[in-house]
């Protein structure tokens, strides 16, 4: 379970990050008092969007992506500023996506400056905070996962090599061996022919 | 994928816990409606119609008063039976709401001190100040005497007031030429008087923004809330049957099996998805059943349109519990988590209490439960509306696309065990 977590956290953070974002819009604004029910089925279509883009093929969630756009300037245009926090996390969503470089993370926190019913600092902080968990996530966690794995696999790799030269010693050894071993019955054959040579001739020589 | 919808209801059918689910809940559904209340959970918007207690002389009416009402508020020194009896029946008008401060013990002159001050600080439409002596006063038929009005706005409806009130002033003037001067039997007289004339009916004709329902559609929308309360327990647990029926073949490698058939996994689930839809029209059908045998039973709405909302509400909590089941892998954990769901989810949207007078945050988050909305929807059904069925339609597509995406994550995840 521990690990199953470690290995999927960010999804689960992003998701429940939607999920705790688009409560808070409600609450705060109670966008829904009133019965605007078309409100609930927008916010309930953008969190489909961004969860199902999770179960789709890498190269097909640009397409989630895209179409959470047009979802969100679709909310800017019929409720307001409202949700602009939705937008700032929806530009960390494609700046994660491009794999893009620190400097890009810094501008989805200008959209929070656009002016909401939220507050201007309100929405500024939870910006900073949401752009936070994404750094640390793309620049902290993946290049030292990323790196863990390289090391991972060097170190197999290694210890495959390490085994490899062993083995190829041990059989260079065992062949050295066996050289030696057959030089040595080669040296005692021989020496056994010359003695038996010699006896022979001296046994001869005396008959 | 129908061979599998097949096996998996034929299966179900066999599970006495799913058979219980299936016909005890619609039938306690049924029993719930049946039953002739008179009393009910939901404000009929009487309170508005009573006076209105002030803790101190100096609280602001504006925050306790019916501001969609001309707010009078009432210094009141005499603090008698008749001068209850006196603001009830101008409260009673439902044209003003009447908010008393209890002032014993103060003079005049802080009276219109306090007067000042309320004419520019509070939102009242008038003061009144109820002197000490006021049942004397009205008793000698020179009430001038014993009242004080404080004219703070140029709302026309202060003439309507004193109009009002000098009929009533009159009435009582003519009660004790009959009874003497006994207040507490001219007061009896006077409520004799009232129950003898006719009474008046409202018929309200209901907005867009405000839906003002009669007291009979008061108690049929708390019949319909606690019905919907059992239905959706058994929605829920039936949802649990099925997610049973998952693991079972998941433990059992009927699932490995299927998957080396031509079918993948996401067709698995859609028939465990159809699965779902198809126990909550059996439901509705065991509820539409149930109903069928009580003789004149009124809901408000069509049977259809009742139904419909019923099916609807199955379809939503038969996919949640459904889902949980499938990613916990556990009956006994997801029996733990629809019935806390259920609890939580059918309190925050009212089906229990009203919440009518609860914080403005707990008025939202009930927007969130879907329970709210399908009330809200009989609401508007109960007068006719049939902007309903656009909402509950709405309302269950959005709570699917939530519960399938974030579940399907869930699934994914659960995958790479």
């Amino acid at each position: 379970m521990e690990e199953r977590f470690r290995n999927h956290y960010f999804v689960l953070l992003r998701i429940a990050l939607l999920l705790v974002l688009e409560v808070y819009i409600i609450l705060s604004q109670s966008v829904l008092t009133g019965a605007s029910v078309e409100v609930l089925l927008i916010l309930a279509l953008f969190i489909g969007v961004i969860a199902g883009k999770e179960l789709m093929d890498r190269r097909y969630q640009i397409f989630g992506l895209v179409t959470a756009g047009v979802i969100w300037i679709i909310m800017l245009f019929a409720v307001g500023t409202t949700f602009t926090l939705l937008g700032v996390y929806l530009c960390y969503e494609i700046l994660t996506y491009f794999k893009s470089r620190l400097f890009w993370y810094i501008l989805p926190v200008g959209i929070a400056l656009i002016p909401s019913e939220i507050g201007s600092s309100v929405q500024l902080i939870t910006a900073t905070l949401i752009g936070l968990i994404y750094c640390q996530h793309d620049f902290v966690v993946e290049p030292y996962r990323k790196q863990t794995n390289e090391d991972t696999i060097s170190e197999q790799r290694l210890k495959h090599e390490i085994n490899r030269r062993e083995y190829e010693m041990q059989e260079e050894v065992r062949k050295s061996l066996l050289m030696a071993e057959n030089q040595m019955l080669e040296e005692r054959a021989e020496l056994s022919q010359t003695l038996h040579d010699k006896l022979g001739h001296n046994i001869n020589g005396f008959g | 994928m129908i061979a599998l919808v097949k096996m998996s209801l034929k299966l179900l059918l066999r599970n006495k816990g799913f058979l219980f689910f299936l016909i005890v809940t619609p039938i306690l559904s049924t029993v719930i409606l049946s039953i002739k209340m008179d009393h009910t959970v939901y404000s009929d918007n009487s309170d508005k119609e009573l006076v209105m207690e002030l803790s101190d002389y100096a609280e602001k009416a504006v925050y306790v008063g019916d501001t969609s009402a001309c707010i009078i508020k009432v210094y009141d020194a005499s603090n008698s039976e008749l001068s209850e009896y006196v603001l009830n029946q101008m409260a009673g008008t439902g044209l003003f709401s009447v908010c008393r401060a209890d002032v014993s013990g103060l003079t005049e002159e802080e009276i219109d001190a306090a007067a000042k001050r309320d004419a520019f600080d509070d939102r009242a439409g008038m003061l009144l100040y109820l002197k000490d002596d006021f049942d004397g006063a009205v008793l000698s038929g020179n009430w001038e005497q014993g009242i004080k009005l404080y004219a703070v706005s140029e709302d026309e409806r202060q003439e309507i007031f004193v109009t009002e009130l000098t009929e009533l002033l009159g009435r009582i003037k003519q009660v004790q030429t009959i009874v003497g001067d006994d207040v507490t039997v001219m007061l009896e007289m006077l409520t004799e008087i009232e129950d003898e004339l006719p009474k008046k009916e409202v018929v309200n004709f209901a907005g867009k923004e405000a839906i003002e329902l009669t007291k009979k559609q008061i108690n049929q929308k708390t019949q319909i809330g606690y019905a919907f309360a059992f239905i959706t327990l058994g929605f829920l647990f039936c949802g649990v049957c099925v997610a049973h029926s998952v693991i079972e073949e998941q433990n059992n490698k009927v699932f490995t099996r299927v998957l080396l058939t031509k079918l993948s996994g996401r067709d698995y689930f859609i028939s465990k998805f159809a699965v779902a839809i198809v126990i909550s029209l059996m439901q509705t059908i065991v509820l539409a059943v149930c109903l069928s045998f009580i003789p004149g039973l009124d809901v408000g709405m069509s049977m259809i349109s009742f139904l419909f909302i019923i099916f609807l509400l199955g379809l939503i909590f038969g996919t949640l519990s459904l889902l949980i089941g499938v990613i916990l892998g556990d009956v006994m954990s997801s029996n733990y988590a629809v019935f806390a769901i259920w609890s939580i989810s059918a309190l925050l949207a009212g089906l229990y209490f009203p919440l009518d007078d609860t914080t403005k945050a707990l008025k939202t988050l009930s927007y969130l439960m879907p329970q709210r909305w399908f009330m809200d929807a009989s609401e508007l059904l109960l007068v006719g509306n049939k902007s309903a069925y656009s909402v509950v339609l709405c309302v269950t597509v959005a709570c699917l696309i939530v519960i399938i995406s974030v579940g399907g994550v869930g699934l994914k995840i659960k995958r790479y065990e």
